[in-house]
């Protein structure tokens, strides 16, 4: 018989054996079990992981939207303060006298980027109100970035249009307004006039309007017959850009 | 992964080749349950898609050869010595009384894969140059030396 022939009859009788096969499945399913039960762990952390990375950018992000990170100090009469989150949204409207609380009354500043809250703001029936007496409007920032948002302050459609004066702030002056009641722009305004007089309390200014107070920083300016510029409060004066300077 | 079914069909699909190959390697049973069990696995945790049975009988045959040849490269097999060994315990169900499969066996690795997948699998030279990772010439030099061995150790029966 020749080799080939032989070599084919040889393996054609070897089989694999019953026991063999019936091992193999067993294992295999084994096997199978093992992993789709530590597959269904690994899920089971997957998932748990999901969910806390969910929580934690959720709340991550929550606190990102809803920090302050820059204040706008709005002051007419009316004395609004706008706190912006980093997005420069607004995430909170505070009136810090009655008027403001007019004011605020019936608007729903939160959420809207601080530009489209001023013009709501500076649009609204109660704001109309305080423009006609030919008041001035103060914008006071505090800001890491105060020099960007005083340009989109300025470009606001109401700034331009009404009496408009942007001042920077640091947030110590902030700090201090906040504690005595007032708002930043009305306090900066207070400090300015307490250098010439010892007298006026912050309490005084709290009804005055900013016309009213830079009058009598006028008047008290003029008394002294000075030309000394008067100080900015850990803060930078910048004139609107339509050709309002500032009057003293 | 592949589905229980799947797996259990190909077991019995390819059981008697897997075997076949186990047969001419290795030398007791425990081994090839060991082979058996790697190269099923491989298979039910392999993802990619066969062209047809054919395919994948040449994926089973490959991963069968590379087993085995893995196997008897292990430090543990080169440093375990098995009882069954020692004492010359007959563990597998077949006792080839074959001098023709006796020879085949003893052949170098090289020459025995060679030998199987071409005179009985039926694969040609380029076949299996995929199969075990040589070059076509080489696996016909193989062959034609495989054969010249066999022809010496059998008596010189002819293969054609």
């Amino acid at each position: 018989m020749m080799i080939l022939n032989k070599i084919q009859e040889i393996f054609d009788g070897i089989k694999a054996e019953d026991s063999l096969k019936q091992n193999t499945k067993y294992f295999l399913q084994k096997e199978r079990a093992k992993r789709e039960k530590s597959l269904s762990r690994v899920y089971k952390y997957a998932a748990a992981f999901a969910v806390l990375i969910i929580i934690v950018s959720g709340a991550g992000g929550y606190s990102v939207l809803n920090k302050t990170v820059s204040y706008i100090s709005i002051d007419i009469n009316p004395s609004v303060e706008l706190a912006l989150n980093r997005f420069d949204n607004v995430v909170k409207a505070s009136a810090y006298n009655d008027d403001g609380n007019k004011v605020l009354k019936n608007l729903d500043l939160k959420g809207k980027s601080y530009t489209e809250a001023i013009d709501d703001l500076l649009g609204s029936q109660e704001m109309a109100l305080y423009f006609k007496e030919n008041n001035r409007i103060d914008f006071t920032v505090v800001s890491d970035r105060q020099n960007e948002i005083i340009e989109g302050i300025q470009s606001c459609g109401g700034y331009a249009q009404h009496n408009g004066y942007c001042h920077g702030a640091d947030g110590d002056l902030a700090a201090q307004a906040h504690k005595h009641g007032l708002s930043t722009g009305k306090y900066r305004a207070y400090m300015e006039l307490s250098e010439y007089d010892e007298n006026v309390t912050a309490e005084d200014c709290k009804n005055m309007t900013m016309k009213q107070i830079h009058d009598m920083i006028e008047e008290h300016s003029e008394y002294r017959g000075t030309q000394r510029a008067h100080h900015d409060y850990g803060m930078n004066r910048h004139n609107n850009g339509e050709g309002h300077h500032r009057r003293r | 992964m592949k589905s229980e079914c799947e797996v259990n069909c190909a077991v019995d699909r390819y059981a008697d080749t897997v075997r076949r190959i186990c047969l001419l390697h290795l030398k007791n049973y425990s081994d090839t349950e060991d082979i058996f069990q790697s190269v099923f696995l491989k298979y039910m945790l392999y993802n990619g898609a066969f062209r047809d049975e054919e395919h994948e009988k040449a994926w089973i045959i490959r991963v069968t050869i590379n087993a085995c040849k893995d196997f008897l490269k292990s430090f543990y097999h080169k440093n375990v010595v098995f009882l069954e060994d020692t004492y010359d315990i007959e563990t597998e169900a077949y006792t080839i009384e074959s001098d023709v499969f006796n020879e085949v066996a003893s052949l170098p690795k090289k020459y025995k894969d060679v030998i199987y997948l071409h005179y009985y699998e039926g694969y040609t030279a380029s076949e299996i140059s995929e199969m075990i990772g040589k070059k076509e010439n080489t696996v016909y030099t193989l062959l034609s030396r495989a054969r010249l061995l066999l022809k010496e150790k059998l008596g010189g029966d002819d293969f054609e």
